[in-house]
């Protein structure tokens, strides 16, 4: 298994001193299947007191902590190894058909995993937007949801997903609402994964969100990805049968040993890697920069 | 001869009263006659009941205005204080059906503390599927951050309410569960103060089950709460309030005070190494319980709603952590859906193994096939509502009193988001007497009963918050439209006998001096700031009389203009350089009334009474009254014009140092009022002695008549002759006026009073700070008293040098005590 070496540099700067602030982080790559995070360390400048962990509704690990002096500046700096297997991609002829999807989730809602559910719905950050939905029928209007397997037909519609949008930095904020995405088609790997998110749970299929890296410099011969140098962020689909498959829309392609997963939610809201509050300060600024590089090679 | 002479045995003592067809009624039986509870209750108002009720019902509009009982109804944006609307007719409750409902609501209580516990804790009704997972999982009011929360012990559901009301059959049906942060018990206290005072021989003659203990329980109980997470026999329990605009906020007031807990606002408190602390002016105190009337989703802006500044941040951590305990524990409105209650009896039987007691009104829940298609076939007949209590969530919708158009648009939303709506049996509500338009008439009424976790099991309030519609129609039990209210007057057996006053029987009471928190100081200290300023200004205009001016006009013109230019000054205006006095005259009466005008005696008093509504929660009733008083007077538009104001600024002046306790927060109070009064004193003084002049004009010289002005215009003039026998001596007025310590509107009285508060302030917050604060104040002490007193007509530089000194150190000590005591912002833990 390839070892990866993440380090992920959050810094703010106030113009005034702020004389307090309360933050929650998301910032420790995840346990799970294909993936291992052998060591994570967390260094805080000013040094809090009561830095503690916590283990989210979602199973991701959560860190909070305090600050109670004044300060000009606060740095929060993660270091992890990160072991992970390059991911089969499922077979696609293996996936149910489209058509049968709403009621296999169904039955799987009630006989399986219930948390589904909630993926399956709008979030503070997804709305169902009928002009997703619109979106995704014209994309797929060749495809016949009764022969064609649901990955395959994930496969196709993100492929053309990616192709009707424009990676932009500059387009959207986080704040930007999604109505407006889908109006100017072009955003960041947040909004593309909102987008897909909104189309897929339309569709009757539970779809999460992603937070994580990507390898910065990619092996030899392979092309570097959209989204390398920062937190990126794509989408995961509950297919029946098969279980989670995680898809990234920026790049049009299943995850691949170089996506590192951080944190799953139901959107953005869920999973944001640094938020929190500060007392006083002004002129507030904030830096991040991501490196990820392979330990071992 | 008895008090209560009863009617002829026979006549029926409400001829006029019928029950209205269809329903049920508390007061008359279908047959015709009284129910027993109902005509025992109308004989003890005498031989004319109409009368007992007319002037009860009196009393009862009287006692509300004069306790000033208040509800907010929002308003747009703003919310608006409206008086509190009761009925002084109370719901009688007969002793059987208390049985059935007090046994009813405690199962429903522990039915809902499981689901409550599970749900934020091992989820298994959802694995079950006993819970459908869409309610859960699709509920914006599930709070994952809560997640885990539940492992505690029973009772995490402290406080529960239910609307209930009466079918046309007799049953009592539940109609809404409150489990977030359930509001009425103060409304039902007060209520019932107000309605056994109004009502007592009739109240003293029926067995009605008493409140008292209830309280009792409910507050050892935050006491046991309190101990569990502080490991301290002496926990500190607040009352955590959004504040002065929600629609509750006199009862949170009201039972915080009753309770003996400080009311607080989340800016009060704030957190650090996963514990609460409540801000004081002595430091940070731990603090151990909370009762919560604050929606769990707004109570903590770092990892629930991040827009919320009703919250503190930190606070669902420190939950986690253990060492502070919520009354309610956070997220019970994801069960306050009313698409629950479409399968709360099932759940009933799986999770307590019993049969549910008391029913919940007919509901089907569209995100079930079967149950969506008996909604869409019976709309017209049906209530339909939104599943979970949503912000911007539609309203509710009555299938009988929509057009076909709206029906089939409706039906089309049902199948388009078929989780998002419930259909509910429209309840045809029972009715009870009410006191209207001079007589008894039946309204329909809901009652809201109180659940609360006592002594490892849940009780029930023997009363109630019974609301009723006036207008008679069913839809509008809410408040918020014009609902009003009854006492609820549950029967015996088992009457209690009084107890004594609540605050005495506490073994638990926090017997610790109370930590004044710094947001109160900081209210406290502009009271006093703003009713001298305003009660100043009062004084300066009721002076400004035409009779007067002519009289100092006529002894010596130049100080009637410069007095004229001060009452201009002193409203912080400016009078054109050649407008004539009549023209200044008009100019500050046109000034005074304007509310816009920053520095006017009617903005002025808009931030007094501004600043009363903030703390009257704090104040006795004595001032409840002056503030209705005052809204008043500035309601009319005039202040200057109202005989009254300087009156009742005195009243006001008096109590706050009659009236309450000269602790901490006092002194606050009298720190704002002390440094006001220093700087109107120097303010009059520079204006009269050393008036601004044109180019070339000689400065004003020091007559006895101008010295003799000031006096009058400082409030020292009868004072002055008392001590001096009429004897106008520059020098003497000087030293009266400024040095004096038994003048007690003198600069120097004022400075020593400001020296002495200040040294009586706790300073753990700022050791050095506070101690550099107290040398100032001294150090003004010193220069007031050493000041020497200028000849008349000799060299006034002196004179200004000193008023600039003595302002700039008022300013100075207004900056450093609001920066020590009152800044909101966390203040460094420790300075080098």
């Amino acid at each position: 298994m390839p070892l990866y070496r993440v380090t992920h540099s959050t810094r703010y700067t106030h113009e005034t001193a702020a004389t307090a602030a309360w933050q929650a982080l998301l910032l420790q790559p995840r346990h799970e299947h294909g993936q291992h995070c052998d060591s994570f360390e967390l260094e805080i400048a000013p040094h809090p007191t009561d830095l503690a962990g916590r283990i989210d509704y979602f199973g991701n690990k959560q860190h909070i902590f305090t600050l109670r002096e004044p300060h000009a500046e606060l740095r929060i700096t993660s270091r992890s190894l990160v072991r992970r297997e390059v991911p089969q991609p499922p077979l696609a002829g293996l996936t149910p058909h489209l058509a049968d999807i709403p009621g296999l989730v169904a039955a799987a809602v009630r006989e399986e995993d219930f948390s589904l559910e909630q993926f399956r719905h709008a979030t503070p950050l997804v709305p169902l937007l009928p002009a997703a939905e619109s979106l995704t029928r014209g994309l797929t209007a060749d495809i016949d949801p009764t022969r064609t397997s649901a990955l395959e037909w994930l496969r196709t519609l993100g492929g053309r997903f990616n192709e009707s949008f424009v990676f932009d930095p500059n387009a959207t904020r986080v704040s930007t609402p999604l109505a407006e995405v889908m109006v100017t088609r072009r955003g960041v790997c947040q909004d593309f994964a909102h987008l897909l998110i909104s189309c897929l749970r339309q569709r009757g299929l539970p779809a999460a969100y992603v937070s994580g890296y990507l390898l910065t410099r990619p092996p030899d011969g392979k092309p570097r990805l959209v989204g390398a140098d920062a937190s990126h962020a794509w989408v995961s689909v509950y297919i029946p049968g098969t279980g989670w498959v995680d898809y990234d829309p920026t790049n049009a392609c299943f995850v691949g040993a170089g996506h590192i997963v951080v944190a799953r939610g139901r959107d953005y809201s869920d999973v944001s890697p640094v938020k929190g509050l500060f007392s006083g300060g002004g002129g507030q600024r904030l830096h991040t920069g991501v490196t990820v590089e392979l330990a071992d090679g | 001869m008895p008090v209560f002479a009863s009617p002829p045995l026979g006549a029926d003592p409400l001829p006029g009263y019928t029950g209205r067809s269809g329903r049920y009624d508390e007061c008359r039986a279908p047959d015709g006659t009284l129910r027993p509870h109902w005509a025992q209750f109308l004989r003890l108002l005498g031989p004319n009941p109409s009368e007992t009720l007319r002037a009860a019902n009196d009393a009862c509009g009287r006692a509300v205005l004069e306790q000033d009982v208040s509800m907010n109804v929002y308003a747009g944006a703003r919310s608006e204080s409206h008086p509190w609307p009761l009925d002084v007719v109370p719901h009688l409750v007969s002793a059987e059906d208390w049985a059935v409902l007090s046994d009813g609501l405690r199962q429903r209580a522990r039915l809902y503390d499981t689901l409550l516990a599970d749900l934020y804790g091992p989820q298994k009704y959802l694995r079950s599927g006993a819970l459908p997972a869409e309610l859960a999982m699709a509920n914006p009011h599930f709070l994952r951050p809560c997640a885990g929360l539940g492992k505690r012990s029973a009772g995490g559901l402290h406080t529960y309410a239910v609307d209930i009301a009466r079918s046309p059959d007799g049953q009592w049906w539940v109609l809404q569960d409150r489990l977030d942060a359930p509001s009425g018990l103060g409304y039902s206290l007060q209520n019932r103060r107000i309605v056994r005072t109004a009502l007592a021989p009739a109240f003293h003659g029926t067995p009605v089950r008493r409140l008292y203990s209830f309280f009792r329980g409910f507050r050892s109980s935050l006491a046991d709460l309190g101990r569990s997470s502080a490991r301290s026999e002496e926990p500190r329990v607040v009352f955590l309030t959004p504040g002065p605009a929600n629609e509750t906020y006199f009862e949170h007031a009201y039972l915080a005070r009753y309770l003996g807990y400080p009311l607080v606002e989340g800016a009060d408190l704030t957190t650090r190494d996963r514990q609460v602390f409540i801000r004081t002016v002595g430091g940070l105190k731990r603090v151990d319980a909370i009762v919560r009337r604050v929606d769990s989703g707004f109570c903590d802006p770092l990892e629930l709603n991040p827009h919320s500044v009703l919250g503190v941040p930190g606070l669902v951590h420190a939950v986690h952590g253990g060492r502070v305990a919520l009354a309610n524990q956070l997220g019970g409105a994801a069960l306050e859906s009313s698409a629950l209650l479409a399968f709360l009896k099932p759940l009933c039987r799986e999770v307590l193994g019993e049969d549910l007691r008391l029913p919940s009104v007919a509901t089907w829940w569209c995100g079930h096939a079967a149950a969506r298609e008996y909604v869409l076939g019976n709309l017209r007949d049906l209530v339909v509502k939104p599943a979970f209590r949503e912000r911007g969530a539609f309203a509710t919708r009555y299938g009988a009193l929509l057009g076909d158009e709206e029906r089939a648009d409706l039906a089309r939303e049902i199948a388009a988001r078929p989780g998002a709506f419930c259909g509910q049996e429209r309840v045809l509500l029972g009715t009870t007497p009410a006191w209207s338009d001079g007589a008894l008439r039946p309204v329909p009424f809901v009652m809201r009963l109180f659940v609360a976790w006592q002594d490892g099991d849940y009780r029930v309030m023997s009363g109630g918050l019974t609301r009723f519609s006036p207008s008679g129609a069913d839809a509008i039990v809410s408040l918020q439209k014009g609902a009003a209210t009854k006492d609820t007057w549950v029967l015996g057996p088992g009457r209690e006998e009084a107890p004594p006053p609540i605050n005495l029987h506490f073994a638990d009471l926090d017997r610790r001096p109370a930590a004044t928190p710094s947001r109160m100081a900081d209210n406290l200290f502009w009271l006093g700031r703003y009713l001298e300023r305003t009660s100043q200004l009062a004084r300066l205009l009721d002076r400004h009389d035409p009779l007067l001016r002519d009289e100092i006009a006529a002894l010596d013109p130049s100080v009637a203009t410069d007095a004229l230019r001060l009452l201009i000054a002193a409203q912080q205006s400016v009078a054109p350089a050649d407008a004539t006095a009549d023209e200044i005259a008009a100019q500050i009466r046109v000034d005074a009334d304007d509310t816009r005008h920053p520095g006017s005696l009617a903005a002025n008093l808009g931030h007094l009474i501004r600043i009363l509504d903030q703390v009257k929660v704090n104040l006795p009733p004595e001032f409840w009254r002056i503030l209705r008083r005052l809204r008043g007077i500035a309601a009319h538009g005039h202040p200057q014009l109202a005989s009254d104001l300087v009156e009742q600024l005195s009243s006001l002046e008096a109590l706050g140092n009659e009236t309450v306790a000269h602790d901490t927060g006092w002194r606050f109070l009298e720190l704002g009022r002390r440094i006001e009064r220093a700087r109107q004193i120097v303010f009059l003084a520079r204006a009269l002695l050393l008036p601004k002049r044109a180019a070339g004009e000689a400065p004003a010289t020091l007559t006895e008549f101008r010295l003799q002005t000031l006096l009058h215009f400082t409030d020292s003039l009868f004072t002055y002759r008392s001590v001096y026998h009429g004897i106008f001596d520059p020098a003497s007025i000087f030293a009266w006026l400024l040095g004096a310590q038994e003048n007690p509107r003198g600069l120097l009285f004022q400075t020593e009073r400001i020296a002495e508060h200040l040294a009586a302030l706790p300073e753990e917050l700022a050791p050095r700070a506070a101690s550099a604060l107290r040398a100032t104040a001294h150090r003004l002490v010193s220069t007031v008293k050493l000041f020497e007193v200028p000849n008349a007509g000799g060299n006034l530089q002196r004179v200004a040098e000193f008023f600039d000194e003595t302002s700039g150190t008022l300013t100075e000590l207004n900056d450093r005590l609001t920066q020590i005591y009152f800044s909101h912002s966390e203040l460094p833990a420790a300075s080098s």
